[in-house]
């Protein structure tokens, strides 16, 4: 038995395909990989497998971890070269490690995720300009209310500023570069980065749609002593392996 | 100035599941356009998740592919959104491996898998920016060639296609590719082409023959080319063992409607029910040995990642040894977690036992149609179960476990009467208070019922569709009946969707006009019930000034030229007025028998 973490990124080939798809798509390499696999008990077994957290439909990453649970001890170098070619292309992996045993479970531990998001198609001085003031205004709000619909359809207002703890514009010489978010996640709530940026998209009248911009996930973070740390430092394990 | 990649990267971001049109899933094949004779795309006439789930598909994608000098790739019907999107970027419908516009590729071939994917075929051909109908295409235009079941009677459709190959595909597409890659390079015109083809065993090629009307009623074709063929013989392949058998098809991202791998068991149905049409067309009964099947099996596994495995056929348990068949499959995956499902199960306690030793433990629902609930009924279309045959196999069923039945049925099946359509209520009452007795628990029962459609080549194909009226009559007696009883979910298939299936399944070339002006009114994925709009289509025909009622409820006599008569898919005519001989007989005969 062993507990395997490992990090992954996503290009831009399938970068859009849902959460679910995500699932699937590791628990098929998975299966094709030959690696010993553990599976729960039950008329449906499936694998002890997880992923740190569901990525937005669209978005690129860097950074990305799932955990696995395999029935036989493997090292993270075998488990690397076993794993690598089963992926799509797209898809790469970039390290792995062996989890101690009082390892937290890896969705548990996400607190927030950082994102760029770039302009696709109005890169130019005055958006940059629009954009800059955008962020400006929505960090100065003490509330930002969106619309959300519950389980049961009941629309409720949400004050998502709270899950904002950063949002910063990057300029180049010709205009906007890309935007930075870091925004709360996790399985104890956040917000999505596509909210953030219809909010922003709202503080320049529109001028700046969500359907404009491209997006990529820079990276995961838990918290440790109130400090906001790369995902990697909450999980307990002995060496990390590079890809 | 956005390049075409950030324009379509921006459609995707607006619509529904953007993963319908990225395509690169594992096994996907990439091949470089500059290095091949000859390429293809292979258009499914529906949405992405649906296409992914025909095994014609994964077939002929392999049996295209493993050549080197050919490469085939796939494009699906947009959704609303997507169509939308690329109308208003003008974005042309693109294929799915190398994002190249279809108008690129030599050959288009569309897989007609039933009636009601027409218009959608009009639209995709309108998106790629081919011109609709052949006689305006040009040498610089793909060639267009469909395939699929809804080939054995393609006339409402054959004015859009350059020609059609009947039957088994596997071995006459590459033969087809050959062929058209050695007349391209002798750099001949569209219309040599076509003619250089027609010697190939199965194409038929609509313009070399001409549809003759008296007094408004098909009255036969005439050959307009010297030496084409008539009848057009349907492509047989002989040996399934040594047919391609697609063990690395793509494996899609999203969820498809058939997630899993699937291996054809055998192909053909040597049952005969005489509505079915895959029952005649599909003749005669080739099978794949159990050798061949557990080693697709494995290959399948290994090269997909699939932990299921579809052993499809038109019915499993006809399959010789399919006990030693599942045995040596569990055999060959212990302890891998590999479950394996079995679609058709006929309605009788040798398939209970089947499902139960395929299942093992899984207790869901078990599907059967017993398709009429008399057996006098059952008798006239040739479905050999009496009520207590299948009473005991339900039994049978419930004593190991199982959970929930669905169960089909169909009406306005030749000679039905009203107490036929009551009896389906009947019938299901008796199921569920049986299973109540039995097992002292409620049973999770739903009942479908759809409409019988006349098909080609099969023996009810001269016999009328009830008209649309009567269906609605009798659905509306069943919903009266199924009300009454708890516990039941009762579902029907659109009245107006069959009878429009009706009208194309038995059409001429006339209806091509009717075709073309629905898709012009806005038809378009009349598969699906969201999109599915009768008042277009009735406005479509009203404007062509044709009565689709002439094509759905008309009874055809013995003698009258059928439209589809030039076109042999297996079983002569002779055959199946025989059969149609002998229902009308089982008909008449009931009541004296069983008196």
């Amino acid at each position: 038995m062993s507990r395997l973490l490992f990090e992954f990124h996503r290009l831009e080939t399938i970068r859009y395909i849902s959460h679910l798809d995500m699932l699937r798509l590791f628990q098929r390499a998975f299966y094709r990989s030959g690696l010993p696999l553990e599976f729960s008990q039950g008329y449906n077994p499936h694998l002890k497998f997880n992923l740190a957290a569901p990525l937005p439909l669209g978005a690129t990453a860097a950074g990305e971890y799932g955990e696995i649970e395999l029935g036989a001890e493997v090292e993270p170098e075998l488990f690397l070269d076993k794993l690598a070619p089963q992926l799509p292309g797209g898809l790469t992996l970039a390290g792995a490690a062996v989890l101690e045993d009082n390892s937290p479970a890896l969705p548990s531990l996400v607190e927030a995720a950082s994102y760029e998001a770039e302009p696709a198609g109005f890169s130019d001085l005055l958006s940059a300009q629009r954009a800059g003031a955008a962020i400006g205004g929505l960090m100065a709000a003490d509330e930002v209310a969106i619309q959300k619909k519950t389980k049961k359809g009941k629309t409720v207002t949400v004050n998502i500023r709270p899950h904002i703890f950063e949002t910063e514009a990057l300029y180049s010489s010709i205009g906007l570069l890309k935007v930075k978010m870091l925004l709360k996640a996790g399985s104890a709530g956040g917000v999505a980065p596509a909210v953030v940026l219809g909010k922003l998209n709202d503080f320049t009248g529109g001028l700046m749609p969500a359907e404009n911009w491209s997006l990529h996930r820079s990276g995961l973070y838990c918290l440790l002593d109130g400090q906001m740390n790369p995902l990697t430092e909450g999980m307990c394990f002995i060496q990390w392996i590079k890809k | 100035m956005t390049g075409l990649k950030e324009k379509i990267d921006m459609m995707l971001r607006q619509v529904q599941k953007p993963a319908r049109y990225t395509g690169s899933e594992w096994n996907a094949v990439q091949k470089d356009h500059t290095n091949v004779d000859l390429k293809m795309v292979l258009a499914f006439p529906d949405l992405y998740e649906v296409g992914m789930s025909n095994l014609g598909l994964k077939v002929l994608y392999e049996a295209v592919n493993r050549n080197d000098n050919y490469l085939m790739e796939r494009v699906f019907a947009p959704a609303a959104d997507m169509e939308e999107q690329m109308r208003v970027h003008k974005v042309p419908l693109f294929a799915l491996e190398s994002g190249r516009p279809l108008a690129e590729f030599d050959l288009v071939g569309f897989s007609l898998q039933y009636e009601l994917c027409y218009s959608t075929v009009i639209n995709m051909l309108d998106l790629a920016g081919i011109p609709i109908c052949c006689r305006d295409r040009t040498d610089s235009d793909p060639l267009v060639v469909g395939g699929g079941p809804s080939t054995c009677n393609p006339e409402p459709v054959a004015s859009f296609f350059d020609f059609f190959l009947i039957g088994d595909g596997e071995e006459a597409l590459p033969e087809l590719l050959e062929k058209l890659a050695g007349l391209k390079k002798a750099g001949l015109g569209r219309k040599e082409i076509i003619k250089g083809l027609s010697d190939l065993e199965g194409l038929y090629i609509p313009s070399f023959y001409e549809d003759q009307y008296n007094d408004g009623i098909y009255s036969g074709l005439v050959c307009t080319e010297p030496g084409a063929p008539l009848p057009v013989r349907k492509r047989v392949v002989k040996d399934l063992d040594k047919a391609v058998c697609p063990a690395a098809p793509p494996v899609s991202y999203l969820q498809a409607i058939h997630d899993r791998g699937v291996i054809e068991l055998f192909r053909g149905c040597s049952r005969g029910c005489r509505f079915c049409q895959a029952g005649f067309i599909y003749r005669p009964v080739r099978r794949r040995s159990r050798e061949t099947v557990v080693e697709a099996a494995k290959k399948t596994v290994a090269l997909t990642g699939y932990d299921e495995i579809s052993l499809s056929s038109l019915s499993s348990c006809d399959y010789p040894d399919i006990d030693l068949l599942i045995e040596e499959l569990n055999a060959a995956f212990q302890g891998r977690k590999i479950k394996f499902s079995l679609p058709s199960l006929r309605l009788d306690s040798y398939s209970v036992k089947l499902a139960e030793q395929v299942h093992r433990g899984r207790r869901s629902s078990l599907t059967f149609a017993p398709e009429a609930a008399t057996d006098r009924l059952r008798k006239v279309i040739g479905k050999n179960l009496s009520t207590g045959e299948i009473f005991s196999a339900l039994d049978a069923a419930v004593e190991v476990g199982w959970q929930g039945f669905k169960l089909y049925f169909m009406i306005g099946l030749p000679t039905e009467e009203r107490a036929d359509v009551e009896s389906i209520v009947d019938f299901c009452r008796d199921v569920r208070t049986r299973f109540k007795k039995k097992a002292g628990k409620k049973l999770d029962l739903s009942v479908s019922v759809s409409t019988f459609v006349p098909k080609a080549h099969t023996p009810f194909q001269w016999e009328p569709q009830i008209s649309l009226a009567e269906i609605e009559e009798r659905q509306r007696l069943l919903r009266e009946g199924f009300k009454k009883i708890p516990g039941i979910r009762f579902s029907w298939h659109e009245a107006e969707a069959s009878f429009l299936e009706a009208v194309f399944a038995r059409g001429d070339r006339r209806l091509a006009s009717v075709l073309e002006k629905a898709w012009q009114l806005g038809c378009r994925l009349d598969g699906w019930s969201e999109h599915f709009s009768f008042k277009l289509w009735k406005q479509a025909f009203e404007e062509c000034s044709i009565r689709p009622e002439d094509y759905a409820n008309r009874n055809f006599s013995l003698e009258d030229p059928l439209p589809w008569g030039h076109l042999h898919c297996g079983v002569s005519f002779d055959y199946l007025i025989r059969e149609r001989e002998n229902a009308l007989d089982d008909a008449r005969n009931w009541g004296v028998e069983n008196e």
